[in-house]
């Protein structure tokens, strides 16, 4: 099999890719992969792994292998919509500040700092024990505390390639602040905004995760962070070797996932970060 | 946020009150009398429960806080292993024949600081406790049901107006008694929250030392206690490591360690049963889970029909042999468990039928849509309704019911919240079906006094925590209010039995199952453990009682040489 040009040598980003383009494809086709509905809860509990049950299964009489891969289906839309979510914000912030400068950047740029100073982790459990536990109050709640860093880097980005000629020159030729941002500013910003949505998303899913393990996500939706949360807790955990075809695949399936956007992000990052690329 | 030490103290500290009244329940331990060495005199380590209260008599909470507490201060009644009140504090107790007047001879007996206990004590006690208003979670707050009479110094008359089955339980056998010379300077029991001079009491140990952040507390025998010096010599109370206290037992932290009151299966169970270290005893149904239904919202929770339906669309049999192994039983209709001398077996039943939950369904005017969908109303609105139920609870069993109500077409939004909330919820009947652990902060379990069916089915509750909400049977109120003043049993077990077989006709709230509670224990530390037949103080039916550290055998007053 060939590989891409823009591939090759670059190890950690095909590993990253690889590994996101399982998960995504895991997590698309759950229907289709799963042996088992994944909140079935009428079978035996805590049968041991056999050709029906490749995993077992849990503690309600669910197959184990079958959670695990609808798990990622909540995972991916945890993070394709916290990262929109991401994605709008700090565009939003980002651009008007950079393109306004003034006191809309003052003051964007103040707000921005307001949430960068914040204690995401405490805060998000507050609010989410506040709020009670749903996947929507997750979704709502990464989305609107991890946009800070998108709308910085956005605005400075902005502030750059506003003062570039070809911008100038197309104001000058009377073109309008939308057209400017769709135009010119978006493409450019394109692989930076895409490198920081990476980490975002890995954020997103180990945020969710975390959530979920403490008791703060939809109790019914099936998510790998309440599944290591309610093995955990699980009396029997360490009888008959359940931790061994519960716990484990599920916090590798977590793992593997905040790996592969790690690994993505850290690869693409050297290109489109200049601080990163002086410092090397 | 969840954390473990909070689910563990509200789980156990909300269901500590749980009451028994069966003499058959109190299993007895599985091995010989007691193993501990002649001689010495033991120290037995068992869980702690600092973060339930300050142990005087009216600031702790909960059933744990209620047994802590009795350390340090007596009642005048006091029950062993069998269940039998026995003079206490009172060296002698009669009853007269109609049971309107209970009079009591007070034994010699200092308080902590050496000022003789008087009758007059008891008067204070007994005034002091029904003219002040204290929490809910004070469990062993004593009924206004009498007017005291003291004859000398030691001795007490206590006159009721009409006749009261509870009265010896609730009154003389839960009232710590106080020492009128502290507390007639106490204007408000809480404030006392850490005064020394609120544990001055009689009992039989003294708190020696006490952490709140390390959640640890340490009880010290009273020498000179009144019966003899406690053959138990110090109580450690101690935090179970990550919030296990059977594991934390195995691991040698504990010496004493009970199951978790959600239930445990067979395997958790095994390594102590068949253990010859240690020792178990169980009893059945100490706590029970109810589903409740808002009658007060009217519609479909109102409908008889859709409420039989829910019962039948759940397979309890299914759950109590699934997820707990047997060690359990399925609920009655009539709320008291089979082991309840009070249960009544001839109640209608809802044994899991889909046929039946379906057809109940259909006769009520819910459609099924013709994709196969969720129901709808005859008003055409879905039939949908929000499942508030506890993060105490197990996450099995709401997938249970879930799954099993949407089979029948009933739509569920399941919201799983804390203990606390899913309370306030209760409390403001602000909810549509909720499922919760019983007892909850205070009153005694489904094996208690039939007592406590006023609480959950009479129209004018003591508390909303417990009730059916929206239940108004005229025919229920009169039964409740009559067993309560029948001292005949017999006829008191017809008139509960009447009123279970009405309540399990309208079923305003359904008991899914019960769970059995189960304790083991170090055999070479202390072995005569037991769960006390009707529970101890308001009913609590935890294998605390502290009669067994006194005497250092199962029954009577008489202490053990070490």
């Amino acid at each position: 099999m060939k590989v891409p040009a823009w591939l090759r040598g670059r190890p950690v980003l095909a590993v990253g890719l690889s590994i996101i383009g399982s998960f995504c494809f895991v997590a698309l086709f759950a229907p289709w992969l799963a042996p088992h509905p994944a909140t079935d809860p009428f079978g035996e509990n805590y049968q041991r792994p056999s050709a029906t049950h490749l995993l077992g299964t849990n503690d309600a009489g669910s197959d184990n292998f079958s959670r695990l891969i609808w798990g990622s289906r909540t995972t991916l839309i945890v993070v394709v919509c916290a990262t929109t979510m991401v994605l709008v914000i700090g565009l939003a912030v980002g651009l008007t500040a950079g393109l306004r400068g003034g006191f809309a950047d003052r003051a964007a740029m103040r707000v921005v700092d307001v949430f960068l100073g914040l204690p995401i982790l405490p805060l998000l459990i507050f609010i989410a024990a506040l709020a009670g536990p749903s996947l929507t109050v997750s979704i709502l709640m990464i989305g609107l505390f991890t946009w800070p860093q998108t709308a910085r880097i956005v605005r400075s980005q902005t502030l750059t390639l506003r003062q570039r000629g070809f911008i100038t020159s197309a104001r000058g030729f009377g073109a309008g602040p939308l057209y400017v941002i769709r135009r010119h500013l978006v493409p450019s910003l394109g692989p930076i905004i895409a490198a920081n949505l990476v980490f975002v998303a890995g954020l997103s899913v180990a945020i969710e995760a975390g959530l979920a393990f403490l008791g703060l996500g939809d109790p019914v939706a099936v998510s790998w962070g309440s599944d290591l949360n309610r093995a955990l807790t699980n009396p029997q955990i360490l009888i008959d070797l359940l931790w061994l075809r519960w716990l484990v695949p599920t916090g590798l399936a977590l793992t593997l996932a905040v790996v592969g956007f790690t690994l993505v992000g850290v690869a693409l990052e050297p290109q489109f970060n200049p601080r990163s690329n002086r410092a090397r | 946020m969840t954390t473990p030490i909070a689910r563990r103290t509200l789980l156990k500290g909300m269901g500590g009150a749980a009451g028994a009244v069966l003499l058959s329940s109190c299993a007895g331990g599985t091995g010989r009398e007691t193993t501990t060495p002649p001689g010495v005199r033991p120290t037995v380590r068992v869980v702690s429960w600092t973060l339930l209260g300050f142990p005087s008599p009216f600031t702790y909470t909960a059933g744990p806080g209620y047994w802590r507490m009795s350390l340090l201060f007596d009642t005048l009644l006091w029950p062993d292993s069998t269940g039998k009140q026995m003079p206490w504090l009172a060296s002698s107790y009669k009853a007269s024949d109609d049971g309107l007047v209970h009079t009591l001879d007070l034994r010699d007996v200092t308080w902590d600081d050496g000022r003789p206990v008087t009758a007059r004590d008891v008067a204070f006690t007994y005034e002091y406790y029904t003219t002040k208003t204290f929490t809910p979670l004070l469990v062993g707050v004593p009924p206004k049901i009498a007017s005291l009479r003291t004859t000398g110094d030691k001795t007490i008359e206590f006159r009721l107006e009409r006749p009261n089955a509870t009265f010896v339980q609730k009154v003389l056998g839960t009232m710590p008694i106080v020492p009128e010379h502290v507390w007639s300077t106490i204007k408000d029991p809480m404030s006392a929250a850490s005064d020394p001079r609120a544990l001055i009491g009689t009992g039989p140990y003294k708190l020696v030392a006490r952490d709140e952040a390390q959640d640890n507390e340490s009880y010290e025998a009273r020498d000179g206690y009144f019966l003899g010096t406690p053959f138990v010599k110090r109580i450690e109370m101690l935090p179970p490591a990550n919030d296990d206290p059977l594991a934390t037992m195995k691991a040698g932290g504990l010496d004493a360690a009970a199951g978790p009151p959600d239930g445990a299966t067979n395997a958790v169970l095994g390594p102590f049963r068949d253990d010859p270290e240690y020792g178990t005893i169980t009893t059945d149904a100490s706590f029970s889970f109810p589903l409740y239904f808002n009658l007060n919202k009217g519609g479909a929770l109102a409908d008889l029909r859709f409420r039989r339906a829910c019962l039948h669309a759940i397979d309890r049999e299914d759950i109590v042999r699934r997820l707990l192994t047997g060690n359990g039983q399925v609920g009655s209709a009539g709320w008291l468990a089979p082991a309840n001398p009070f249960h009544e077996p001839k109640v209608r039943e809802y044994p899991f039928d889909r046929t039946e939950a379906e057809r109940l369904l259909d006769e009520g005017g819910y459609r099924r849509s013709s994709s196969g969908g969720p129901r709808t109303k005859p008003d055409g609105s879905p039939l949908r309704y929000v499942l508030h139920i506890s993060d105490s609870i197990p996450l099995p069993l709401a997938e249970i019911v879930n799954a099993s109500l949407k089979a029948v077409g009933i739509d569920v939004d399941l919201q799983r919240i804390d203990l606390v909330r899913l309370f306030g919820l209760k409390l403001s009947a602000n909810y549509d079906m909720l499922i919760t652990l019983y007892p909850g902060p205070a009153g005694a379990g489904p094996t208690g006094d039939p007592e406590i069916l006023r609480s959950v089915y009479h129209s004018k509750p003591p508390t909303p925590l417990s009730s059916a909400t929206g239940y108004n049977n005229p025919e229920v109120d009169r039964l409740i209010d009559a067993q309560v003043a029948t001292l005949d049993l017999e006829e008191r077990k017809r008139q509960v039995s009447q009123i279970q077989k009405l309540v399990a006709e309208d079923l305003p709230v359904a008991t899914l199952y019960y769970t059995n509670a189960f304790y083991a224990f170090r055999k070479k530390v202390f072995n005569p453990w037991y769960f006390t037949p009707g529970g101890f103080g308001p009913g609590i039916v935890e294998p605390y009682n502290k009669q067994v550290y006194i005497t250092g055998q199962k029954t009577g007053t008489q202490v053990r040489k070490a």
